[in-house]
């Protein structure tokens, strides 16, 4: 055992294991990037659009001139992917304290053994929670960020007003609220005006409670219950029951309940968080569109530092050198060349930006003001 | 709390629609007014109505409980029979 790191051996520490946390501080699977195309895309790739209308025929009598209506016309988009990019700074006394433990301590849950690849890892998930908050907001048809000198405010897709929808009652008024006639009407809307069929709902378990406690939920619910039971008989603590009850009440094949979180540092170095998909807003999907690149994508670029390590070759990058220009998400170290003073910079990033072509692909209710009546656990550090 | 015009008018003008008594709103002209409930249309009287009737059962269930309750107690204000003072 190294000089100084006796006292471990001294104190028997044996195993590793994992505190007792809040299951949210762990970072959960990533539904919507999981169903969304990573498409290969270069800067300022051009998209079009081609809005038109098909017009019937006239009837015309011999001899008549036929009438000529205009063409359609194309719509032009281009995207300017920004860098999605986060590091893990690794200071001199925490490489003296890996790399003197690395294989000392049997079954460490790969905290301590094989800690360059755990971390890079954690960076590389990193850059894909960015992704997907940016693919839910694509689903929101909102984007604003402030922070570290980049502003972008009231970013949208395009989606058209009729599947952008607010509940004229909040569902937090248990007596006034219909949420059934809400979600019911945005799905006639969309098969009506663009033959879509919204069949899975995606929410926080908050906004699913305040549903479900509402009077019009529970009296459009009976109709699915055996005739001696009413919704006292239940417990609406139940979710997988509630679940099964929505899905009937609602025609939906799928209701799923999304309170994945990711974490951030603030300026004053405290962490706070934030859920990918906002407690008060629903999203209306068709699960059969999922991962089709004609209805949304992620367009992903080539990431700059590669191709700059590719160029000035070896010196600079003491992991993860790039021959050519690469796709991302990457992941490389660096470290200062003169080694003074000894440490090691660990880097993840991507470039890329999500694409909606199919304006109908998704619809979107806001419900009002929800709170989470179960709180986070504070930081254990 | 349901929205007000003022606030349904704001959601028009950032290019959403609002969801309401089964309508999809998407104009100003077509919003209800601020006195306006669910008009005349019979269906969406009939929906408004049970609505109301299962909220008043609910509350009348909540009431019967509460009496309930309060007659099991024995009243707060109950004092201890009065004593006449032995009269020398």
């Amino acid at each position: 055992m190294p000089q100084g790191l006796q006292w471990l051996q001294a104190t028997r520490v044996t195993r590793i294991i994992q505190a007792l946390q809040d299951v949210r501080n762990i970072p959960q699977q990533l539904r919507f990037l999981n169903r969304t195309r990573v498409v290969p895309a270069m800067d300022e790739e051009i998209m079009g659009r081609f809005l038109g209308r098909v017009l019937i025929a006239d009837i015309i009598t011999d001899d008549a001139r036929a009438a000529v209506y205009e063409a359609g016309k194309f719509q032009l988009e281009t995207t300017n992917a920004p860098n999605l990019k986060i590091g893990k700074h690794l200071p001199q006394a925490w490489l003296n304290r890996l790399l003197g433990l690395n294989g000392e301590i049997a079954a460490d849950e790969g905290i301590f053994t094989n800690w360059l690849n755990s971390e890079i890892d954690r960076l590389l998930l990193g850059v894909r929670q960015r992704m997907e908050s940016l693919i839910v907001a694509m689903h929101l048809d909102g984007f604003s960020y402030d922070r570290l000198g980049v502003k972008m405010s009231g970013v949208t897709w395009g989606m058209p007003s009729s599947l952008n929808v607010v509940a004229g009652t909040a569902w937090s008024n248990a007596g006034a609220a219909t949420p059934v006639t809400d979600i019911l009407t945005i799905q006639r809307n969309a098969q009506v005006r663009y033959d879509r069929q919204y069949r899975r709902l995606t929410m926080s378990t908050a906004a699913f409670n305040l549903m479900i406690a509402t009077t019009e939920f529970q009296n459009k619910a009976k109709a699915f219950l055996p005739p001696q039971l009413t919704f006292t008989n239940l417990s609406l603590l139940s979710l997988g029951d509630m679940q099964e009850l929505a899905r009937s009440t609602l025609r939906v094949s799928e209701i799923e309940l999304y309170d994945a979180r990711y974490f951030y540092k603030n300026a004053d170095g405290s962490t706070a968080s934030s859920p990918f998909l906002p407690l008060g807003k629903i999203i209306l999907s068709d699960p059969a569109t999922d991962n089709d690149a004609g209805s949304t994508d992620f367009a992903n670029g080539v990431v700059t530092e590669s191709i700059v390590s590719a160029l000035v070759g070896s010196g600079l990058m003491t992991m993860g050198r790039f021959e050519r220009g690469e796709f991302g998400p990457v992941s490389y170290a660096t470290a200062p060349p003169d080694l003074n003073p000894p440490n090691v910079t660990l880097w993840g990033v991507a470039r890329g930006w999500p694409r909606k072509h199919d304006l109908a692909h998704n619809a979107v209710l806001d419900v009002g003001t929800v709170t989470d009546d179960i709180s986070l656990q504070g930081d254990l550090f | 709390m349901s929205m007000t015009r003022a606030e349904m008018e704001e959601h028009l003008a950032a290019g959403r629609s609002i969801v309401h008594e089964g309508w999809l709103i998407n104009t100003v002209e077509a919003l209800p007014g601020e006195a306006e409930l669910v008009g005349n249309d019979p269906l969406k009287l009939a929906e408004a109505q049970q609505r109301l009737e299962g909220e008043r059962d609910r509350l009348q269930a909540e009431l019967d409980a509460l009496k309930a309750q309060q007659a099991e107690q024995p009243p707060k204000d109950a004092k201890p029979a009065k004593t006449e003072k032995a009269k020398e």
